[in-house]
């Protein structure tokens, strides 16, 4: 658990036009905690690395809000858009996709937790191997 | 008659306005030396015109005698993995032996990626995949066609995208062999979708 | 359990990437090939970085302007009418790709800054000498060619070192006859080795 997050994806393989879900959970804070909690954000994002500058875009997310003790307990469902891109590793461009979840925490900078998502074309899941950023 | 949900492309740069434009502007700057008494310059542009006529002696026969090809896809994208069937086509001024002819496309996929330093932009490209394939000509009442039969690779390149600064391209290039052929080539953009192959999913099945 | 293909190398990624020459990472980066730094600021001198596109001019300037810093001035290719933007005049300014400035306002650049006895850091792809000389500056001249063996080894060693997970550990490493191959692709251009060392990288981790 980082930050008190605990971020689980049920699989960390998904097709274009599919979705990637799981689970976060953060347990009930003290009461004379410091970190009032605002809401939880989750994004399924896409960015590129490499020889060119970086390419990121933000393609679903969902916000959910807090409990008064700032704890969460939520699945959630994120979109894959059917137009891609997949996930890849090229010869001078990587793309990666990875699901973040952010605190969203009253006067203090947002805690974060990130797990890479695997994009594959679609009907790709078990067949398309290579070429992407994971093994 | 082409099957529903066919694609037809044309070229990315018409061939004949390529070389024709070229040799055209040859003949007017020899035109306008003749007229205004530049002998020296109206001899050296004729000149030209004359070795750039004899060079491309091939192409020209084929901007008069043929059209610019097409290239029919089966639909808006190619699939990755699995075999898919292009239909490559010409018109003709005439009838025109097509018999023992051949059409050849090169399949190939390239990564761009555009940096800026300052108010520079460079773009470092790399070709990561290239392959040719090639098909028989067959005559029709109008020209000619081929059935040529590609295939994207499952393990190269990746599917068609433009994030901006990163982008992944396909493009097919086309010639022709043989007598009586157009002895140009031409090139196709083609867009690869993220989607396997009807054939490739049936192997995932099994 | 999946994991990045970088991280099973030992790297956090490809430390190959295009660097901001103005970020902190381009002076960690920086690899010295023993030129004379500048005179100190007000000394009435023009330093010139002479050398074709990719051969280090630009890291150089930054890396000087770090040490000592000045206004910087960059000429672009365009649009056009930026090349005629006054460049500033201080006890010691920096400037990139200044053989675009058109030759009256380099002039008057020059004869501003022997008056204001400015000391001038500049890039440029040709030899300013004689015009900086008539405008009353006294000049330095570094000419920047292709790299050695040993210089292409320290910049991607460096990198590699930057990159890499745990400083004690294991570290991905190329060898000998893949530097002397980049060398050689690269014609001993910094820029495009590079981009031939992303590449290569990139084929070890897949």
């Amino acid at each position: 658990m980082t930050y008190g997050i605990d971020l689980e994806l049920h699989e960390n393989v998904a097709e274009v036009g599919g979705r990637v879900s799981g689970e976060v959970r953060r347990p009930a804070q003290p009461a004379d905690s410091s970190d009032p909690v605002r809401a939880l954000r989750l994004t399924l994002y896409c960015k590129t690395s490499g020889r060119g500058d970086e390419d990121e875009f933000i393609a679903s997310k969902v916000e959910l809000p807090a409990a008064d003790d700032g704890a969460f307990y939520n699945r959630f469902e994120l979109v894959v858009p059917s137009a891609g891109p997949i996930s890849y590793d090229g010869r001078l461009i990587r793309v990666s996709w990875a699901v973040e979840a952010r605190l969203d925490v009253k006067l203090k900078r947002d805690l974060k937790v990130h797990k890479p998502v695997l994009v594959v074309p679609l009907g790709g899941v078990a067949v398309y191997d290579r070429p992407h950023p994971l093994q | 008659m082409l099957p529903a949900g066919s694609v037809v492309l044309t070229p990315k740069v018409a061939g004949r306005f390529a070389s024709g434009g070229a040799l055209v502007a040859v003949a007017v700057a020899a035109a306008v030396a003749l007229v205004t008494g530049a002998w020296v310059v109206a001899g050296i542009a004729a000149a030209l015109l004359a070795s750039g006529c004899f060079l491309l002696r091939e192409t020209l026969v084929a901007m008069y005698r043929w059209s610019d090809p097409e290239l029919v896809l089966p639909g808006e994208a190619l699939a990755i993995g699995g075999a898919i069937d292009l239909l490559y086509r010409r018109r003709s001024r005439g009838l025109i032996d097509v018999s023992k002819s051949h059409v050849t496309c090169v399949l190939s996929c390239q990564e761009r990626a555009t940096y800026r330093q300052g108010t520079t932009s460079t773009t470092d490209t790399a070709d990561v995949f290239e392959h040719g394939y090639s098909g028989s000509a067959s005559g029709t009442p109008w020209g000619f066609e081929a059935y040529i039969s590609v295939e994207v690779p499952i393990d190269a390149g990746a599917p068609t995208f433009d994030l901006g600064n990163n982008e992944v391209r396909w493009r097919i290039e086309t010639s022709v062999d043989g007598t009586n052929m157009p002895a140009d080539s031409h090139s196709f953009d083609v867009t690869v979708a993220p989607v396997l192959a009807e054939q490739m999913r049936g192997v995932q099945d099994s | 359990m999946i994991f990045d293909r970088y991280e099973h190398v030992g790297l956090r990624h490809n430390p190959f990437a295009v660097v901001d020459h103005q970020s902190e990472l381009a002076e960690d980066l920086f690899v010295d090939r023993g030129l004379a730094p500048p005179p100190p600021p007000g000394s009435s001198t023009l330093v010139q970085l002479i050398g074709a596109k990719g051969m280090g001019k630009t890291t150089h300037v930054h890396h000087w302007r770090r040490a000592a810093p000045g206004p910087y001035h960059y000429v672009p290719f365009e649009p056009y009418r930026q090349r005629w933007s006054r460049p500033p005049i201080g006890p010691i300014v920096y400037a990139d790709e200044i053989d675009r400035m058109p030759h009256l306002v380099r002039s008057n650049w020059f004869r501003r800054a022997a008056a204001a006895r400015s000391t001038l850091v500049a890039g440029t792809h040709v030899d300013l000498e004689l015009q900086a000389q008539r405008s009353g500056l006294a000049v330095v001249a570094h000419h920047l060619g292709p790299v050695d063996h040993e210089t292409l080894a320290v910049m991607v060693d460096r990198r590699l070192c930057l990159a890499a997970l745990s400083p004690n550990g294991d570290r991905f490493a190329f060898s000998a006859v893949e530097l002397e191959q980049v060398l050689a692709r690269s014609r001993g251009v910094l820029r495009i080795a590079e981009g031939l060392c992303h590449e290569l990288l990139a084929e070890h981790v897949r």
